[in-house]
């Protein structure tokens, strides 16, 4: 009898965890979304990029009739005539989404591109750069034309962290959210609130797309804190286990709550996470160098200075600024697509120069290495 | 006796010149001599209305003893004169919108707006391959002396709606019935709100709407598949639909939303069962659930100024051949509301 109730049971875990986890729910994240009620007035002003509104073109992506001849008189990523054999899903311009977004985001001059070198030729992009379709990337997301619809399945039950692909319409709403790069919540598209960086203003074209260009903010904490939110908010819908929470931290991140992190902290304002580097109020073990951070001198920032979150920034202007309290997130050190080092990190650790080898940590963390210059 | 006689003429002539009703170039109103000349040779008119021109094209005598090559026997009637102008802008501007819009030609500047005369391609779509090798003309889809088709229980009007063909490309017995002013009748394809090809605004879109007498069909649909074989079809046909969804734009067998495309207050056309299309200029107040695309909605049947011959209206002004707006998505966002 007990062995039965035992194989009930475990033949019931995937069927709850699909129930719990599906698109539509809000189990993933802890805070308002954007269709509940909260201070969404004071979500900054943002101006939408492609794929919005009027810049919103049904063609680009859609073919009515899985054939064309011609294009419109626009200059798209296409080659006419066009048949799409078989027609597809969606009346989608290609076979599956991915294939669809990489037409236009693959090598083309003039469009943001996603894979390997810029053939833009731009010096960093802040999405960072995919591997190839189809394999295991160490460097960075895996993408795959079919990654799995149940987006829990893909890592749970049979899924496999490190095998799991995506696809650009887990991150990115296909027909556009207002906001920053059409980011959404891959657990609930649509239900996300206002996700938000801010884009050097003076800049036009591709150099929005550059690092250089994109800056960091996230809301205040406090009662009524708004619910518009930092860009990492949507990795919590994946990598949970790696989010912060809470003001000193939660079961990833520091369990015992006694400020030896367990896990490395990183801002989620979502969870009410602030994690500067000038470390937490009262933490008896801090070790961060904020001042070698807000200097910003020494070989280690040879690589650029790593992307921060400011805290109350509402504007590109506010969020350049740099302080000892900036805050860490998970673009501190990781490209979103990834890059061509390592889990996607900014820098390469596999360097053979050791004082460059840690480079992205000693930006903050050079006293441990003994102030190198 | 003579005046009874005299009258009795008088009705003739009149009624077969002036009151038929339905299309013209078919049955009485369909004049042999506009079309063909038996010697290539002709030095008058035969003083007749409607008739005020000697056309006779160089190179003849032609097949079929026509005046002239057919696509330059159409226009020589359907372009720049008062008669319905099918071919580029009017020269004699009769209408506000034509249902059809206009062709464009082989050479012309602008060959991707629509049906090009004279061209040889092979038909979008086509299944299997259809294309005319002397290159399209008018009489691919239009009977140059009506058609009636073989039912002999074809409705009144007799004779396809626009004289189009029965059996267009790799089609047959595509019948598509009209109804005029004499009456609404919702088995019928289209409703025409004059009864006679001379009636002012006969070929004025306003004046044209589409029934919807088949749930899951479009008489029209199926007639535009006669070439373009690919684009058509219902929910159960696999070039259309899959077990995933529509993979090719629905012509049939779909409702569009009828609240976010009731909320414009100029529409394009669509397929109602009900005959209910609702009033252009006004927000449509509980419009019918079961309104439905066809080609027209989105094309013109001859082309337009834009690509692919597609009406890029916004829907808050009148209607007009090319619509108002100069973007493809003009023509998606009156019924999908992405982007907006």
């Amino acid at each position: 009898m007990f062995r039965l109730v035992r194989v009930i049971l475990i033949l019931m875990i995937p069927v709850a965890a699909s129930a719990q986890f599906s698109p539509g729910g809000n189990m993933l994240h802890k805070g308002p979304s954007g269709q509940t009620s909260g201070l969404i007035l004071d979500t900054p002003p943002f101006t939408p990029g492609y794929h919005n509104g009027d810049d919103l073109v049904c063609s680009d992506c859609h073919i009515m009739h899985a054939s064309m001849q011609h294009n419109y008189g626009y200059n798209d990523a296409y080659t006419y005539p066009l048949e799409i054999n078989p027609a597809a899903n969606h009346l989608l311009k290609a076979n599956n989404s991915l294939m669809l977004c990489l037409n236009c985001h693959q090598d083309k001059a003039g469009v943001p591109d996603v894979m390997g070198p810029d053939v833009n030729g731009g010096y960093l992009r802040a999405g960072g750069q995919f591997g190839d379709v189809g394999t295991i990337n160490d460097n960075g997301h895996n993408i795959g034309p079919e990654p799995g619809e149940d987006l829990c399945l893909r890592c749970h039950f049979g899924g496999n962290f490190p095998t799991a692909q995506v696809e650009c319409v887990d991150c990115h709403a296909v027909h556009g959210t207002g906001y920053y790069r059409n980011l959404q919540w891959p657990s609930w598209p649509g239900g996300e609130p206002p996700i938000i960086a801010f884009v050097n203003p003076s800049v036009s074209g591709l150099q929005k797309f550059q690092q250089s260009n994109v800056k960091y903010g996230g809301p205040g904490d406090g009662p009524n804190q708004p619910t518009w939110r930092e860009p990492t908010n949507i990795c919590i819908d994946c990598h949970h286990i790696f989010v912060d929470g809470s003001a000193n931290g939660n079961d990833y991140t520091n369990p015992d709550l006694d400020y030896h992190w367990n896990r490395h902290p990183s801002t989620n304002t979502e969870e009410g996470a602030y994690r500067p580097i000038s470390g937490l109020p009262g933490d008896p073990v801090y070790s961060a160098d904020s001042v070698n951070w807000f200097e910003g001198q020494g070989s280690e920032f040879s690589i650029g200075r790593l992307p921060f979150l400011v805290k109350e920034a509402h504007d590109y202007a506010a969020a350049s600024v740099v302080s000892y309290d900036n805050e860490v997130f998970c673009l501190s050190c990781h490209s979103a697509h990834g890059s061509q080092f390592s889990f996607g990190l900014r820098w390469n650790s596999a360097e053979s120069d050791i004082p460059l080898r840690q480079a992205g940590c000693r930006q903050c963390h050079d006293n441990v290495t003994g102030n190198i210059p | 006796m003579k005046r009874v006689l005299l009258f009795a003429l008088i009705a003739v002539i009149a009624l077969s010149v002036n009151s038929f009703a339905g299309a013209y170039h078919m049955g009485t109103s369909l004049s042999c001599y506009q079309c063909h000349t038996m010697h290539y040779s002709q030095q008058h008119l035969y003083g007749y209305p409607y008739n005020n021109d000697i056309y006779l094209a160089q190179g003849g005598p032609f097949n079929q003893l026509l005046r002239g090559p057919v696509n330059e026997l159409c226009l020589s009637c359907h372009n720049g004169a008062s008669t319905i102008d099918v071919y580029q802008d009017q020269e004699v501007p009769d209408y506000t919108n034509r249902q059809g819009g206009f062709l464009n030609m082989v050479g012309d500047s602008s060959v991707y707006t629509g049906h090009t005369l004279n061209s040889t391609d092979q038909a979008p779509g086509s299944n299997p391959a259809w294309s005319n090798v002397d290159g399209l003309n008018c009489a691919n889809c239009h009977s140059p002396h009506g058609d009636f088709g073989d039912d002999p229980n074809y409705p009144d009007p007799k004779g396809q709606w626009r004289n189009l063909r029965i059996n267009p490309g790799n089609a047959s017995a595509v019948y598509l019935t009209y109804d005029t002013t004499t009456g609404v009748n919702t088995e019928r394809d289209v409703h025409w709100r004059v009864n006679s090809a001379h009636a002012a605004g006969a070929y004025e879109t306003d004046n044209v709407d589409f029934y919807e007498p088949v749930s899951n069909g479009s008489q029209f649909g199926a007639w535009c598949q006669g070439c373009h074989t690919n684009f058509h079809g219902s929910s159960s046909d696999p070039n259309m639909h899959n077990v995933d969804g529509w993979v090719r734009h629905p012509v049939a067998d779909a409702n569009l939303d009828p609240a976010d495309f009731a909320s414009h207050i100029y529409r394009p056309q669509v397929m109602s069962a009900s005959g209910d299309w609702g009033t252009q200029g006004q927000v449509w107040q509980n419009p019918p659930a079961d309104l439905t695309p066809s080609c027209f909605t989105c094309h013109k049947g001859h082309g337009n100024d834009r690509p692919f011959g597609l009406i890029q209206m916004t829907g808050d002004v009148p209607r007009t051949e090319n619509g108002d707006n100069s973007k493809i998505t003009a023509t998606c966002k009156i019924c999908h509301e992405q982007g907006s």
